[in-house]
């Protein structure tokens, strides 16, 4: 080739090496280094690692094997954290929104995050209500909290999820973590054929998730448990 | 007004919130619905319950703690990044199971469950919590870095919800001498002094 010519292929190829060479330098620098601490379940860890999974960040998925000698050197002796560059954040919610801002799986403002965190708040409680229903002892109390379950909360809360639904997911056609926590809480509930019929939009939010390939890959590759 | 805030007629899990207004100086609209209201009210609120925070354009936001940490994160009340903000927040969720432990006691009408649960409750949680609490302000007097934040006021509230089932109320934070002047520093503040002085009196 002729010299000005080739001089100029040759500057532009240095200028993309370098380019690259920046954006791989500036991405290791961005990166944040993660290790999430949990039990070897599913249970309040999973929802941090769906949102790991679909934003498809590395992380040490770490699962505690001898609590108690861990236990002591937990922020609050309790577990899940986060480990983020030297710095600790407690709490399953907490991290899980932490990780879903910080990589696109949120809203857009702090507005938005919020409303966001709100709506996954009451999924919680709800979540919290059931449980507290499965584990009751008292046979009369158990029976009572099945009743306002089945009558009141169930109701409510998918009726709101359901109203909200604005696209193929819950805030439109991107999953956001909401929709990743609303699948975990509420899988096996809505397999239920009245369920199906009455929240059908919510439904098809919990099968979009359920697809996703980063989700579909992580819920075959992750270590399995009882719960 | 830009705000308003929906909670029942007392403190509960909406004084934190409000403790935050007051030191940030921020005004709003403390409506407090009585528990004849409720029903006919309950059907605004994003998902039937309360607290709620209005904003000015009428979005309405759920959940106390999202909402004490919006408004935190808002009035300076809290750190400089995402990192910082989400350490911040973890401490607050510690707070988390006294609180509703707190709120279970108050509420509970079968004396046998009630002793039972009073006895963890002074004997475990609170114990627990304020240790490990007590460790974090050791260091520089709040309960994150070296300046107030919107954990220091839910600290407050924390605090208060102790001390309503405690048989000293005074005594409880002796053992915590961090906490015991984070108390009184947020206490003295002018802001929260009056708001103290100066909001409704009631059971919860």
């Amino acid at each position: 080739l002729a010299p000005p010519t080739n001089c100029i292929i040759k500057s532009i190829f240095a200028s993309l090496f370098s380019a690259s060479c920046s954006a791989t330098v500036l991405k290791n620098i961005a990166m944040p280094s993660y290790k999430f601490v949990y039990f070897n379940v599913r249970g309040r860890g999973e929802l941090t690692r769906f949102v790991f999974a679909q934003a498809a960040v590395e992380y040490e998925d770490y699962r505690v094997s001898d609590w108690a000698a861990e236990k002591p050197t937990a922020p609050f002796g309790t577990l899940p954290y986060l480990e983020v560059d030297g710095k600790r954040v407690s709490g399953s919610t907490v991290v899980a929104r932490l990780v879903a801002e910080k990589h696109g799986l949120a809203g857009k403002n702090d507005v938005e995050n919020a409303a966001m965190a709100g709506v996954m708040d009451a999924v919680a409680d709800y979540h919290t209500k059931f449980f507290e229903c499965l584990f009751e002892k008292d046979e009369a109390k158990k029976a009572e909290k099945t009743k306002d379950l089945n009558e009141k909360h169930t109701p409510l809360i998918l009726g709101k999820l359901n109203d909200m639904v604005a696209g193929k997911f819950l805030y439109g056609d991107s999953p956001t973590w909401v929709d990743l926590g609303a699948y975990l809480v509420f899988n096996d509930v809505a397999k239920d054929d009245n369920i199906q019929k009455t929240y059908g939009k919510f439904c098809g939010v919990l099968k979009e998730v359920e697809n996703l390939p980063n989700i579909k890959a992580w819920i075959e590759k992750r270590p399995k448990s009882n719960f | 007004m830009s705000y308003t805030l929906y909670y029942f007629n007392g403190r509960g899990s909406a004084e934190a919130i409000r403790l935050i207004f007051a030191y940030a100086g921020v005004e709003y609209k403390d409506v407090r619905y009585e528990q004849e209201e409720w029903p006919k009210q309950k059907p605004k609120m994003p998902f039937g319950k309360m607290p709620v925070l209005e904003l000015a354009d009428g979005k309405m936001i759920p959940g106390s703690m999202v909402i004490a940490r919006y408004l935190g994160e808002k009035y300076g009340l809290a750190g400089a990044d995402a990192v910082e903000n989400a350490e911040i927040c973890g401490i607050v969720d510690a707070m988390v199971d006294l609180a509703k432990e707190g709120g279970a006691l108050f509420f509970e009408e079968d004396k046998d469950r009630k002793e039972k649960m009073l006895k963890k409750y002074l004997d475990t949680t609170i114990p627990s919590l304020f240790d490990k609490l007590n460790q974090l302000c050791s260091k520089d007097g709040y309960l994150w870095g070296s300046k107030l934040t919107w954990a220091d006021l839910a600290f407050h509230r924390a605090f208060e919800y102790a001390s309503a089932h405690h048989p000293d109320k005074e005594a409880i934070l002796d053992k915590y001498p961090a906490l015991k002047t984070l108390r009184s520093l947020v206490e003295q503040n002018e802001n929260i002094a009056k708001w103290i002085k100066e909001r409704p009196k009631t059971k919860f």
